[in-house]
């Protein structure tokens, strides 16, 4: 009886050395890295939509020919992301701007800052809206900081949306699907239709809105370039009174 | 004890160590290249495979959801299942030719066959050593054969990623690494890949046209006239989407513009080819049977050039999916017509309005009234070809003999425009509607309205609550492909075999009417202009419907939507398209190489109807354009126009560089 337990006991404690092995965790990814992208003809921060435009990262030492990750781009214009990989990145910004270059960066225990300066298609100006019962009248201009060739401009359009968060993404659809809403643009610049000064005629819109409700809106433009985003307006919030 | 332990002990010794066989058996059951390349019939059964897993988009080829992909090479992996839902996913909805589920392009499923490009590159390098067994011309037509199949497999490829990578020889699984991790070449040089085999095939594959199973010369010039009027679409007009990127850069995707002359030419030239084969179109002089005999008949050897040919359930190997589900798929649900499902895909007016029929809004906007719903169709002012291809309200269907009895609903007075009653939202319900429009939740539902009793949903359709198959919910049903030389009986899933036309004739017409067109443009030839409407004019002639004239200064309608020029006299070229290849699986793809797909559904489009209403207080029947009640919309990313490289491809050769635009 003796041996039988002490043979098993041998037996058990060697099953359980050969189970106790290390737990295989890896520490979790924590590099940061941060940044804004910064509109080259205001010197501010882009107007963006949150989450549209992004900042495109390939981890290069982990592969040669890595897939790619995306950094989404707030609507402030700055962008944050505090669970990469630690280590040697190609990095792009990529939106409704000139295509800029691809840095290489390393990023490690430390928080990295990059900024990007970009030169924006279209700038969009004289936001003005104007609100008349229950119709809101928008209206803005447009110009192109670098005219030689600018893909051609596709559209303009009203965003609306009812909290703090307006662009293509962050908008009521119904806007989107109504014709008259949007204006088909699909000119090259020097095309488009100008006043004296040399920067585009008056875009307006006329939308219908809910009285009652409270709107924050702009206007956006994009050209026919590979991505296609939107350059914007500034967000004008808008309290329509009840009836 | 102690001897039984050692006795133990040494006879499991004893039978490990001689347990170590060699395994280097041969399998027996394996016909090997001696065997299979000698004959002909050796040579059919070693393509057997090869033909199976042909890319070609017909019954069973799904674009999107579960099992999307072809018959026997989709996302489910390699020959598995039976397809019964490829009408769900059918590229038709992607295009707005017809409403059905999953109205998009989609991302793809990596469709990436160079195991059976590495069995043709085998044929193509081991036939010469039995090149004794044939006669020269015999052996040629092989050859020509494997050129073919190639090419088709190739085409495949080129026209979801552009620039793949060539692979014409058979690869060495013991060479070194980098030799089998090779590159993307150039989208221009995979065209011209495309059409050097083809051209092989052409001057070489048998000129016999009596399998028309089987490759011949005839289905190369065929695969030419469709591939390269594709390469022509893409030179010209692949710039305008205004991609760029590494990719791009290195001419993996797109052509510069000044190839496209070559390749319409190409094309041209391989239409004519068949011309003075004898191709003909089918024709009678009841077209409307003649244009059902085209898919159907027996008889239609004129215009067939490739078929793909399917059999009984009963009779056919298991996982070639070489039966398929058409019937069941499109009739309506209902005693003779469509035992299962029913109405997976119904025809949308985008398509039906291009045809000649009468019109259904006056010159003042206000819809049009008949007297009976058959007056749409039965008269000479619907062409023939549209009556063939549709199921309308009134018609019958030939084999069960059931009138097809479709209405939208009861209008208790239509005092307004079309446009009332038809607003851009889901089901086109608004005040209008809901002031005057009476419609069913079920089929088939007489109700009493002002003190009369009125039928308001027909047996088939319009019924607001049977969800989004069984029934009509655009007020047609598809006809072409259906069979009306089976039994009722048939129209089950797996019930049906009738063959589906790869190549014929009708398309070539279609494509040298384009071709020609694309190169009169290019080189500023207004007789290859009017050589294109013979085409067009040929076809329409042969539908029923009325010549159509080229325009003399044709306007640019292209250059405010899309933003590059298309003239008028081209887009009703790409019209007739539409109408003589509608269901044909070839509508999305030509929205794509035009690279009019993305503005066309911009923000998504809804699918509009062409439903027959009561108008009580008239006695009369109106027909309305509305959003169809589902409303789902067509859409096409801009991303599309390229797929993306497979991932697991990319892993395995980080030679594959990804497609931009992602």
């Amino acid at each position: 009886m003796k041996k039988l337990i002490y043979s098993l006991f041998i037996g058990v404690s060697a099953f359980l050395m050969v189970s106790c092995m290390e737990v295989d965790n890896f520490d979790a990814p924590d590099a940061h890295f941060t940044g804004r992208i910064i509109d080259s003809t205001t010197g501010q921060n882009i107007l963006a939509d949150q989450g549209e435009c992004r900042v495109r990262i390939w981890e290069k030492s982990f592969s040669t020919n890595p897939g790619n990750q995306d950094i989404p781009v707030k609507q402030d214009g700055t962008f944050n992301n505090t669970k990469l990989f630690a280590g040697t990145y190609d990095v792009v910004p990529e939106g409704a701007w000139w295509p800029a270059d691809t840095i290489r960066i390393g990023i490690g225990s430390k928080t990295v800052t990059q900024d990007f300066e970009v030169t924006p298609y279209l700038t969009l100006f004289d936001f003005k809206t104007e609100l008349e019962g229950d119709s809101l009248l928008m209206s803005c201009r447009m110009d192109a900081p670098i005219k030689a060739g600018l893909p051609q401009i596709m559209d303009i359009r009203p965003f609306l949306s009812l909290n703090q968060f307006c662009g293509a993404g962050n908008c009521i659809s119904h806007y989107n699907d109504v014709d008259d809403y949007k204006k088909s643009i699909m000119s090259t610049w020097e095309k488009l239709p100008k006043l004296d000064d040399g920067k585009s005629k008056v875009y307006s819109i006329k939308v219908w809105v809910k009285p009652g409700y409270t709107y924050f809106v702009r206007m956006g433009s994009r050209v026919k370039d590979t991505f296609q985003k939107f350059n914007y307006t500034e967000i004008v919030k808008v309290e329509v009174p009840n009836e | 004890m102690k001897t039984f332990k050692y006795l133990f002990v040494s006879a499991i010794l004893g039978l490990t160590i001689t347990s170590c066989y060699d395994l280097d058996l041969e399998p027996k059951g394996l016909i090997y290249e001696n065997v299979l390349l000698s004959s002909d019939n050796g040579i059919k059964k070693y393509l057997t495979i090869v033909y199976q897993d042909l890319p070609i988009e017909d019954f069973n080829y799904k674009q999107n959801g579960d099992e999307k992909g072809y018959a026997t090479v989709n996302s489910n992996g390699w020959h598995s299942g039976n397809k019964w839902q490829a009408q769900k996913g059918s590229p038709a909805a992607g295009a707005a030719e017809a409403a059905g589920r999953d109205p998009s392009y989609g991302d793809g499923w990596g469709y990436w066959p160079y195991d059976r490009i590495r069995d043709i590159n085998n044929l193509i390098e081991q036939l010469p050593n039995y090149r004794d067994n044939y006669k020269e011309d015999e052996y040629n037509a092989h050859l020509g054969e494997a050129y073919f199949l190639r090419a088709f497999y190739y085409f495949g490829l080129v026209k979801r990623y552009g620039g793949v990578p060539i692979v014409d020889k058979v690869l060495d699984p013991k060479a070194p690494i980098e030799e089998l991790q090779q590159p993307r070449n150039t989208e221009y040089d995979c065209w011209k890949f495309i059409y050097n085999d083809l051209k092989f095939a052409m001057e070489n594959a048998t000129a016999s046209k009596t399998e028309v199973g089987r490759a011949n010369r005839y289905a190369a010039a065929a695969l030419m006239s469709r591939a390269m009027l594709y390469a022509g679409s893409i030179a010209k007009y692949g710039g305008y989407i205004g991609t760029t990127g590494p990719a791009v850069n290195a001419g993996l995707m797109g052509m510069s513009s000044d190839k496209a002359q070559e390749f319409f030419q190409y094309s041209y030239d391989a239409c004519k080819f068949l011309k003075d084969a004898g191709f003909t179109l089918h024709t009678g002089a009841d077209k409307e049977k003649a244009y059902l005999e085209v898919f159907l008949g027996d008889d239609s050897k004129d215009e067939d050039i490739f078929v793909k040919q399917y059999g009984p359930k009963t009779t056919t190997p298991t996982n070639t999916s070489l039966f398929h589900c058409w019937d069941t798929m499109v009739l309506p649900k209902g005693e003779g017509l469509a035992n299962d499902v029913g109405a997976a895909l119904q025809p949308v007016w985008e398509i039906m309005g291009l045809y000649d029929m009468p019109a259904i809004t006056d010159g003042d906007g206000k819809p049009v009234r008949f007297n009976k719903v058959e007056d749409l169709w039965n008269t000479t002012k619907m062409e023939a070809r549209c009556r063939a291809n549709f199921f309308f309200p009134g018609m019958t269907e030939s084999v069960s003999g059931v009138v097809m009895d479709i209405q939208g609903g009861v209008y208790k007075s239509y005092p307004g425009l079309s446009s009332d009653g038809t607003s851009e939202t889901q089901g086109s319900v608004n005040d209008y509607t809901n002031l005057y429009r009476v419609r069913a939740a079920q089929p088939n539902v007489t109700q009493t309205i002002n003190g009369q009793s009125v039928k308001v949903s027909g047996k088939y359709g319009l019924a607001e609550g049977t969800g989004d198959e069984g029934y009509t919910r655009t007020g047609a049903f598809i006809r072409k492909y259906v069979n009306y030389n089976g039994m009722s009986s048939n129209r089950v899933l797996f019930g049906s075999s009738q063959a589906w036309k790869v190549f014929r004739y009708g398309e070539i017409l279609c494509n040298w009417a384009e071709a020609a067109y694309e190169l009169g443009l290019i080189t500023d030839n207004e007789n290859l202009k009017a050589e294109a409407f013979n085409h067009i004019n040929e076809l329409r002639d042969r539908a029923g419907a009325t010549a159509h004239a080229m325009v003399t200064n044709p306007k640019d309608i292209g250059s405010e939507v899309y933003g590059f020029p298309i003239d008028e006299n081209l887009q009703y070229i790409r019209d007739e398209r539409a109408r003589e290849l509608c269901y044909e699986n070839q509508r999305l793809f030509d929205l794509r190489r035009w690279r009019v797909a993305d503005i066309m559904f911009q923000d998504g489009k809804y699918t509009h109807t062409l439903l027959p209403y009561y108008v009580l207080s008239e006695g009369k029947w109106i027909f309305l354009n509305e959003v169809e009640r589902e409303g789902r919309k067509v859409t096409f990313e801009k991303r599309w126009y390229y797929e993306q490289i497979p991932g697991g491809e990319i892993g395995k050769n980080p030679n594959l560089v990804r497609n931009d635009g992602y």
